[in-house]
């Protein structure tokens, strides 16, 4: 807990992910396909995002028994996120005019 | 005739080949990228390997491609080092005090040896255009979004002027033979060093926001 957030570029891809969907869930794949992150990058994101309590996660609801796969594991922002996640992004605007992490 | 018996016979060997190869990739797919899977595992702490073991085994089976999941595993292998010593440490292997402290020593060092070099640079600048300021300030964002100036030499520029197809006077902006010799050997990034030793960027470190 009490976990530094570091606002690189990856994770303003994570983050704008996440709030495109909020107020909904989405799982990890999902937040890998819409920041075009590998895994090596997006988990450890992810992690951290989640024990500075920008994040809060939880299993889909039916067992593993019902699925016949694996649970997926759904990712939300948190209010504080939420609103750290916004300013944040007032920031890197107001600096920088535009969605700069958006250009590949 | 012989020639291209020859050429049939060996085109259906690559092909059994490739068809070989190709199956037998596909079987051993699972059990690699299911070693890779282990091995991030087991990197974890205790306390979290049930958790990504199942999201990640679940992520994997949503990974078009046979290719696609060998490199999602091992991407897992890389991000189990960063999320176990993130948990076990609460940052990174290397403290932030720690990491500060060498940023301040090796930044002085570096500013000491290039000092002579420092102010040449500093001298040919002003020789180049007596007017011109010596250093150009960006605004950049730094770690947690602080905005700081980063400072480099400015790169001179020289109007140059390009004739058109059509007989055309183009004037286009070129950098200077300093300006260039400048970039070309990096020398225009020493006086980050000063930012680094301010402590608004770091030796090593992510690219600062709003840099090219």
């Amino acid at each position: 807990m009490g976990m530094e957030v570091r606002l690189t570029a990856q994770t303003f891809k994570v983050l704008g992910a996440l709030l495109t969907h909020s107020p909904d869930a989405i799982s990890g794949a999902e937040i890998g396909r819409a920041a075009t992150l590998q895994s090596g990058t997006l988990y450890p994101i992810l992690l951290r995002l989640e024990q500075a309590g920008w994040l809060e996660s939880r299993w889909e609801v039916e067992t593993p028994q019902e699925l016949g796969r694996p649970r997926r594991r759904f990712y939300q922002l948190t209010g504080v996120g939420e609103s750290k996640a916004k300013s944040a992004f007032r920031d890197i605007t107001s600096t920088l005019g535009g969605l700069a992490w958006q250009s590949r | 005739m012989a020639k291209s018996l020859g050429l049939a016979f060996w085109g259906m060997i690559t092909a059994l080949l490739t068809r070989f190869f190709g199956d037998e990739l596909k079987a051993w797919v699972p059990y690699f990228t299911n070693r890779l899977l282990r091995i991030a595992i087991e990197r974890l702490p205790e306390a979290q390997r049930e958790r990504f073991s199942e999201e990640w085994a679940s992520h994997i089976s949503e990974v078009p491609g046979e290719f696609g999941r060998i490199v999602f595993a091992m991407g897992c292998v890389v991000a189990s080092q960063e999320m176990a010593s993130m948990l076990k440490y609460g940052e990174a292997l290397l403290s932030r005090g720690f990491k500060r402290s060498l940023d301040i020593s090796i930044s002085v060092a570096a500013l000491f040896l290039v000092a002579p070099l420092f102010l040449c640079i500093m001298v040919l600048l002003k020789l180049e255009s007596a007017g011109g300021s010596v250093l150009s300030r960006e605004e950049r964002l730094g770690a947690n979004g602080r905005r700081f100036l980063m400072y480099r030499f400015r790169l001179g520029t020289i109007d140059k002027k390009l004739e058109l197809a059509n007989g055309q006077l183009k004037k286009k902006k070129q950098l200077s033979p300093l300006g260039y010799f400048l970039w070309r050997m990096d020398l225009h990034l020493l006086p980050q060093l000063v930012n680094v030793l301010r402590g608004e960027m770091t030796l090593v470190g992510p690219r600062t926001l709003g840099d090219r």
